[in-house]
């Protein structure tokens, strides 16, 4: 039994606990903003939406009966019920868009309207109509002219001051930076603060039900699932207008509530969502083509095409794209073996491979093999469970009939492990004689993880987070002879994987370039390394599951830079045709339009400000400013939605069969997010400029337009040596005609 | 070449938009 007191002291507590804490959050001033605003959207609600409740109420009746009567037709019971959902509201309202009130008046009217439509007499209207609203653009347009006149003419008649005041600000641009400073930004950070807090404290949610109350959302809702409900059971396919009229007569609460100037925002933002959505859905598009198109070629592929047309680009591109495939390959297969014995506890496999992987134990296909044929032994020596990572071999069975043969569960458990040793391996499965970065990104929760390949939508600021490096390829590991470096340790390190290597035949050389070297030569070269026959049997180290996980992607401008023998093995791709930039989002041609307009003048009137002007002006400070944002906007489009299309011919490595035209797509949104330097060697120039002491002004220039001989000499070029050659000849026999004279 | 394809979509975009015109501005003239 508790006293009176202690009771009174409870719930004196129990109201403290609620109260408190609201009280604490009220002192926030914030919270009186958005309770002022709700109680204003509550007013409009009880006040001036004065059918939104009746709405409701009719639509929970239309949907009661519509279920009822749809129960009642499943089970074909005897009934009178008459849903309610196929008669108009009760609430007072005006047809929208004139529409009639029945669908027989609606066939008479639609031959009317049809005949109407045919008539100049309407079309005349049309145009009057047209002419009334050009009156109305041009009236707004009169009355910006004479601003538009006043700054065009301040601007050309204003003397335009020629000064070196470096970097000083005007006293009108002093006073604007301070309004800048003080007014504007603290009051846009405080709009973004009030925002993130209507977010944040749930404001957003109320008001989204409340307007969604007000706008007969909820209504509307209700009102599809009540005649979905209804059709199913009944087909009245006549009620169909009525629920398009009671649409139309909901809809248009909100449409004449709110400005037309509402609707356009809106309307602009729903088109913004729309043009993204099909633009990405475009670029995975051709991703997925550009997919297909590796799939369909050999291990050994070949980029040619002269400079500048994209085959680096194209090979890292094909990398990217072949280091998800592979991660991809490896999961489908894992998937496969893992339905060959369903209740097989996989993840203990994984959890025993994984510590062997953190101990250095399992590093390669080879030593995972090793791995698992280790425990194969333990368990056929002994049947236990725990030999077995817990599989219950005595219920469940140990060989699966794929109807060909009987595969052993150690079998599949071998394949397994080497598909998830592929799966998982955290760093690229690229290995490239020049730096690729790849940015898939691995998301695990201890049990088995999945990759993220996003290609798209990626952000930005996130970029180096995720990035991974291609790993540097030494050319040792693809020698099976003789190597540049004896011992080499990572000599036998690969077995699967995408090599990728950029100018192969400045590495390998053909036929005439080697001619001068010998099979028996001391030291490696291409004769002696045996690199050709790793490539004939490349596929043999990396293949899992009857698949191949390596891929050879190489590239140089012409195809017979690299020898016969090697590159008989591989497809050639000549990049005949790069397309100019094109955009995958569609609608952005007005908004192209008019940004490059403004942009070129933009620059125009800038470069004229800085040829004439050292010091900074408000109107440079705003419109450049302005401009940056609009350049910004620009590019940020092109950027993720930007691409171009190769035009290849694909023919045979022997260069004697029928050439096949293919199409590639090289999406800025993928390639150019910093994947590779188009410059990769560029380090290599850079040490050679430093060692000189000279630059382009300081080189010599021809005097007249007519070179001295002199200056021919300054070449150094073979064939002026010859012609000065010829030169001295003449000369001398000159001079030796005038000494016999 | 895309300043060219630009303006050329615009012009069909504004087309086409006068052609939806007519269609609703016939709607209106029928309930009349």
């Amino acid at each position: 039994m508790t006293s009176v007191r202690e009771d009174f002291q409870k719930m004196k507590d129990g109201l403290k606990r609620v109260f408190v804490p609201i009280g604490r959050a009220l002192k926030n001033y914030r919270h009186w903003i958005c309770i002022a605003i709700t109680f204003g959207f509550l007013a409009l609600a009880i006040f001036y939406f004065t059918s939104a409740d009746v709405r409701i109420i009719e639509a929970g009746r239309d949907l009661g009966l519509s279920f009822a009567f749809y129960g009642a037709e499943l089970l074909e019971l005897e009934h009178r019920i008459r849903p309610s959902v196929i008669e108009f509201s009760t609430t007072p309202f005006e047809m929208p868009f004139h529409l009639p009130d029945t669908w027989e008046e609606f066939q008479v009217l639609w031959s009317d309207y049809w005949k109407l439509w045919a008539t100049k007499a309407n079309f005349d209207e049309y145009l009057y109509f047209l002419g009334d609203i050009l009156y109305y653009v041009s009236k707004i347009l009169c009355l910006c002219l004479p601003l538009v006149s006043i700054f065009i003419l301040l601007r050309t008649f204003k003397n335009r001051p020629v000064n070196n005041d470096y970097n000083k600000d005007s006293k009108f641009l002093q006073r604007w930076r301070k309004f800048e400073k003080k007014v504007y930004i603290p009051c846009r950070e405080w709009v973004k603060k009030q925002l993130t807090f209507i977010k944040e404290k749930g404001y957003f949610k109320l008001w989204c039900w409340i307007w969604a109350y007000n706008f007969n959302v909820i209504a509307i809702a209700m009102e599809f699932v009540a005649f979905y409900l209804y059709f199913i059971a009944d087909f009245d396919f006549v009620s169909i207008y009525v629920q398009v009229v009671k649409l139309l007569r909901d809809v248009s609460v909100a449409l004449y509530f709110l400005p037309i100037v509402v609707w356009v925002i809106v309307g602009l933002w729903l088109m913004d969502k729309l043009r993204r959505k099909i633009g990405y859905e475009r670029l995975e598009h051709m991703e997925m083509k550009n997919r297909g198109f590796i799939n369909e070629r050999p291990i050994v592929v070949m980029i040619n095409g002269t400079m500048g047309t994209g085959k680096t680009t194209m090979i890292t591109d094909m990398a990217l794209s072949q280091e998800i495939m592979f991660r991809d390959e490896a999961f489908n297969r894992m998937m496969q073996a893992d339905l060959k014995f369903p209740f097989f506890p996989w993840i203990n496999l994984e959890l025993s491979i994984k510590r062997a992987m953190q101990n250095h134990s399992v590093y390669s296909l080879a030593t995972m093999r090793k791995f698992i044929r280790r425990r194969r032994y333990l368990f056929e020596r002994q049947k236990k469970r725990k030999y077995i990572f817990d599989y219950d071999f005595e219920f469940y069975s140990l060989e699966f009939d794929n109807k060909l043969y009987l595969e052993n569960i150690w079998d599949v458990i071998e394949t397994y492990a080497q598909l998830y040793l592929i799966y998982v391996t955290q760093s690229s499965l690229i290995i490239s004689n020049y730096s690729i970065r790849s940015d898939i990104a691995k998301v695990d929760n201890g049990n088995l993880p999945l990759w993220n390949t996003e290609l798209f939508h990626i952000d930005s600021s996130m970029l180096e987070t995720y990035s991974k490096y291609a790993h540097i390829l030494d050319f040792d590991m693809l020698r099976l002879g003789k190597k540049v470096i004896e011992r080499n340790k990572k000599a036998d390190s690969f077995e699967f994987g995408i090599i990728v290597i950029t100018e192969i035949g400045k590495e390998r050389g053909n036929n005439l370039e080697n001619i001068e070297l010998k099979k028996k030569d001391e030291f490696a070269n291409p004769k002696n390394d045996l690199f050709n026959d790793w490539l004939k049997m490349i596929r043999h180290s990396a293949t899992v599951d009857n698949f191949p996980f390596v891929k050879v992607f190489v590239d140089d401008q012409r195809p017979e830079s690299w020898g016969a023998d090697a590159r008989d093995l591989c497809e050639i791709g000549i990049i005949e045709e790069r397309s100019s930039r094109k955009l995958a989002m569609p609608l952005f041609a007005l908004g192209d339009l008019l940004i490059t307009w403004r942009l070129g003048k933009g620059v125009k009137s800038y470069s004229q400000t800085r040829f004439e002007r050292g010091d900074n002006t408000t109107p440079k400070h705003v419109f450049h400013g302005a401009d940056g944002k609009l350049f910004k906007y620009h590019l940020g489009i092109f950027n993720t939605f930007g691409f171009d299309k190769l035009r290849l011919n694909i023919e045979k490595g022997t260069m004697d069969g029928d050439k096949k035209q293919h199409w590639y797509y090289l999406m800025d949104g993928k390639i150019k997010r910093k994947r590779f330097s188009t410059d990769c060697f560029s380090e290599v120039f850079e040490e050679k400029a430093l060692r000189s002491d000279m630059g382009l002004d300081d080189l010599d220039c021809y005097v007249t337009s007519k070179a001295k001989f002199f200056e021919m000499l300054e070449t150094n070029s073979y064939f002026f040596q010859k012609l000065a050659g010829i030169k001295d000849g003449f000369t001398q026999k000159k001079e030796n005609a005038d000494k016999t004279a | 070449m895309n300043k060219f394809k630009n303006i050329l979509a615009v012009v069909v975009g504004v087309v086409l938009l006068l052609f939806l015109g007519y269609f609703l501005f016939t709607c209106g003239q029928v309930g009349k």
